[in-house]
C-alpha cells in the first residue's frame, strides 16, 4: 500500500471512531456537537502518558478512553436537562471551552502544540477502529441497545416501563466520549503533532456528518459516512477550487433523498429478525 | 387500617397545579385481584390520578400506598419496577421497534451481563413469557411488525402487551377502548377478564359505559377532583349523585 493510501486508510479509521462516538450518543436521542473536545482530551492525555510517563501506547489509549469517558459522564449530567437544539448549543460551548483550555494550558504546549509522539502503523489504528466497530455492532444486538432506542423513541414511555433513563443517557454520553478519547489518542500518533486548533468546532461537525450521511440507525452507517467523507474530497481534486462546493452539493443531495442517511436499519431487519429468538 | 389485601390505596391525595386543584383529598382502594373503574367527566382528575400513581407527577399532599409501602418520592421507573405498569390515553409506542422488541425491552433483565450480550436479553424464560403475552393479546402473527404499520386497535394491544411484559401486579389502563371498534372492544374485555382470573389487579379509566359496567368489580366516580361515589357497577349506575353529575338522566346506558 502506498504511503498515500495508507494515510487515507488511517484517516478513515480515526474518522470512523469519531463517527461512532457521535452515533452512540445519538442513539439515545442526544446530539453532541462537542465530541472534538473528548478527542482533544484523549489526544493530549495519550500523548502525555507516553511521552512524559513512558507508558506503552495501548495502555495510554485505554487510560485516555477511560478519562474521556469519565468526562463524558460529567458532561452527560447537565445535558440531561437539555434537549434538541439547546443540547447541541451546550455541547458546542463545552467543545470551545475545552479547546481554549488547551490553548492556555502551558504544560500541554499551549498554542505551540505538543509533539514527541512516534509514528504508528495503519494496521495498529485499524485494529482499534475495527475492534470498537465490532464492539458497537454487537452492542446493537443487546437488550441494552433496545433501552437506548426506547429512550430515543419516547423517553417518558421508557421511564414508565421501568427504564432508568438518566443512567442510560449519561452512560451513552460516557461511552461515546470514551470512543472519542481513543480516536484522539490515535489521531495524535497519526499526526505526530497536535495543537488545540485541530479540535475545533469543525472537527465536531465532521463527526456528526459521518453519522448523518452514512446512517444514524446502524453502526455501519458511520463507517460508510467516514469512508465517503474522507475519500470524496480526494476524488474531487480534479475540480480544483470548486472541490468544496461540489462536496457540499453532494451532501445536500444525499440528505434530500435519504434523510435517515445512506444506510438505515430497515436494510438490516431481515438479518436481525430471527436472532431475538422470536416465535 | 384497611384490609391488607389492597394493592393500591390513595389516602387524602391532593394535587394542585398552581392555584388549580386537580385532585382534592382523594381516597380510594384497589383490592387485589379486582378490576376497578375510574370514571367521571373530562377534567375530573382521572388521568392526574394515574400520573400520580405511576410517579409521573408528585403529590401536593397525601399518600399513595402500593402493596403496603408508600410510593411518594419514587421516580416513575422505580414505581414501574415495584410492579405498576400503565398504558397511555394517547398511544405511546416505540416507533423504531417491532412488537417483539417492545416485549424484550419491557421485560426486566436482572443480569447486567446478559443485558449487554448480543441477543442476551431474550433468554428462554423471557421468550416463553413473551410468546404467551403475544398469544393472549392476539399479536403473535404481528410480532415482527412496526407499530406504525398496525391499525389503531392493534396498537393499543401492543401497549397492553408491553405493559404486561414488565410483569406488573397492578395494571393501569387509560381509556383502553377509545378508538376501538365493537369487535376489538369485545376482545379486549375478554382479555382483561382473563388477566383478572390469572390474578392481575387492574385500574381502568374509561368513558365507554357499557364496557365499564361489564368489566369492573368496583367503580369510583370522580368529579372536579373529588370522589363523589363508589360502589358496584349497578349501585353506581343508580346513584342519583352520579346521575346528575355525570351519566345524564338515563344513566348513560341507553345506547
Amino acid at each position: 500500500m502506498s504511503t498515500y493510501a495508507a494515510g487515507l486508510s488511517a484517516d478513515i479509521g480515526i474518522a470512523l471512531l469519531g463517527g461512532l462516538s457521535v452515533y452512540v450518543i445519538l442513539a439515545t436521542g442526544q446530539l453532541s456537537l462537542g465530541n472534538a473536545a473528548f478527542m482533544a482530551v484523549g489526544a493530549y492525555l495519550a500523548s502525555a502518558l507516553t511521552v512524559y510517563a513512558g507508558l506503552p501506547l495501548t495502555a495510554a489509549l485505554m487510560l485516555a478512553g477511560l478519562a474521556s469517558g469519565f468526562l463524558g459522564v460529567l458532561v452527560g449530567f447537565p445535558a440531561l436537562r437539555l434537549r434538541g437544539i439547546y443540547l447541541a448549543m451546550a455541547t458546542l460551548g463545552f467543545g470551545e471551552m475545552t479547546r481554549s483550555f488547551f490553548l492556555d494550558f502551558a504544560p500541554a504546549g499551549g498554542a505551540g502544540g505538543f509533539r514527541g509522539m512516534g509514528p504508528v502503523s495503519t494496521a495498529y489504528i485499524w485494529a482499534w477502529s475495527a475492534s470498537l466497530l465490532v464492539g458497537v455492532v454487537l452492542l446493537e444486538r443487546s437488550r441494552l441497545w433496545l433501552e437506548f432506542r426506547a429512550v430515543n423513541d419516547d423517553e417518558r414511555a421508557a421511564d414508565l416501563i421501568g427504564l432508568n433513563t438518566t443512567a442510560i443517557k449519561v452512560g451513552a454520553f460516557g461511552l461515546g466520549a470514551a470512543i472519542a478519547g481513543v480516536a484522539g489518542g490515535l489521531f495524535a500518533y497519526h499526526q505526530l503533532y497536535i495543537e488545540p486548533g485541530m479540535f475545533g468546532f469543525d472537527r465536531s461537525i465532521e463527526m456528526v456528518l459521518y453519522v448523518v450521511l452514512g446512517g444514524s440507525t446502524v453502526a455501519v452507517g458511520p463507517l460508510l459516512g467516514a469512508t465517503l467523507l474522507v475519500l470524496l474530497p480526494e476524488f474531487l481534486r480534479f475540480l480544483a477550487d470548486w472541490r468544496l462546493a461540489a462536496f457540499g452539493a453532494l451532501l445536500i443531495l444525499v440528505l434530500l433523498f435519504r434523510r435517515q442517511g445512506i444506510i438505515d436499519r430497515g436494510m438490516f431487519r431481515g438479518l436481525s429478525r430471527r436472532k431475538w429468538a422470536t416465535p | 387500617m384497611r384490609a391488607p389485601d389492597s394493592v393500591l390505596e390513595f389516602r387524602g391525595v391532593v394535587k394542585r397545579f398552581g392555584g388549580i386543584s386537580a385532585l382534592n383529598e382523594v381516597d380510594f382502594v384497589v383490592p387485589r385481584g379486582q378490576i376497578v373503574g375510574l370514571i367521571g367527566p373530562n377534567g375530573a382528575g382521572k388521568t392526574t390520578a394515574f400520573n400520580l400513581a405511576s410517579g409521573a407527577y408528585t403529590t401536593t399532599a397525601g399518600d399513595i400506598i402500593f402493596e403496603g409501602r408508600s410510593t411518594i418520592g419514587l421516580k416513575p421507573y422505580q414505581v414501574a419496577r415495584r410492579g405498576i405498569a400503565r398504558t397511555f390515553q394517547n398511544i405511546r409506542l416505540f416507533r423504531s421497534m417491532t412488537v417483539w422488541e417492545h416485549l424484550v425491552v419491557s421485560n426486566r433483565e436482572k443480569s447486567r451481563i446478559r443485558n449487554i450480550l448480543p441477543f442476551g436479553g431474550a433468554g428462554r424464560e423471557t421468550c416463553e413469557r413473551s410468546r404467551r403475552i403475544l398469544d393472549l393479546t392476539g399479536l403473535t402473527a404481528f410480532h415482527d411488525r412496526l407499530p406504525v404499520s398496525l391499525p389503531y386497535g392493534m396498537q393499543r394491544k401492543v401497549e397492553i402487551a408491553r405493559a404486561l411484559a414488565s410483569q406488573p401486579r397492578l395494571l393501569l389502563l387509560d381509556e383502553p377502548v377509545a378508538g376501538m371498534n365493537q369487535d376489538e372492544a369485545g376482545e379486549l374485555l375478554e382479555l382483561l377478564l382473563r388477566l383478572r382470573r390469572e390474578g392481575l389487579t387492574i385500574l381502568v379509566i374509561e368513558h365507554d359505559m357499557p364496557f365499564v359496567m361489564n368489566l369492573c368489580d368496583h367503580i369510583y366516580v370522580l368529579d372536579f377532583g373529588l370522589v363523589i361515589a363508589g360502589g358496584r357497577p349497578e349501585e353506581v349506575r343508580r346513584d342519583p349523585v352520579v346521575l346528575s353529575a355525570y351519566l345524564g338522566e338515563d344513566g348513560g346506558c341507553s345506547r
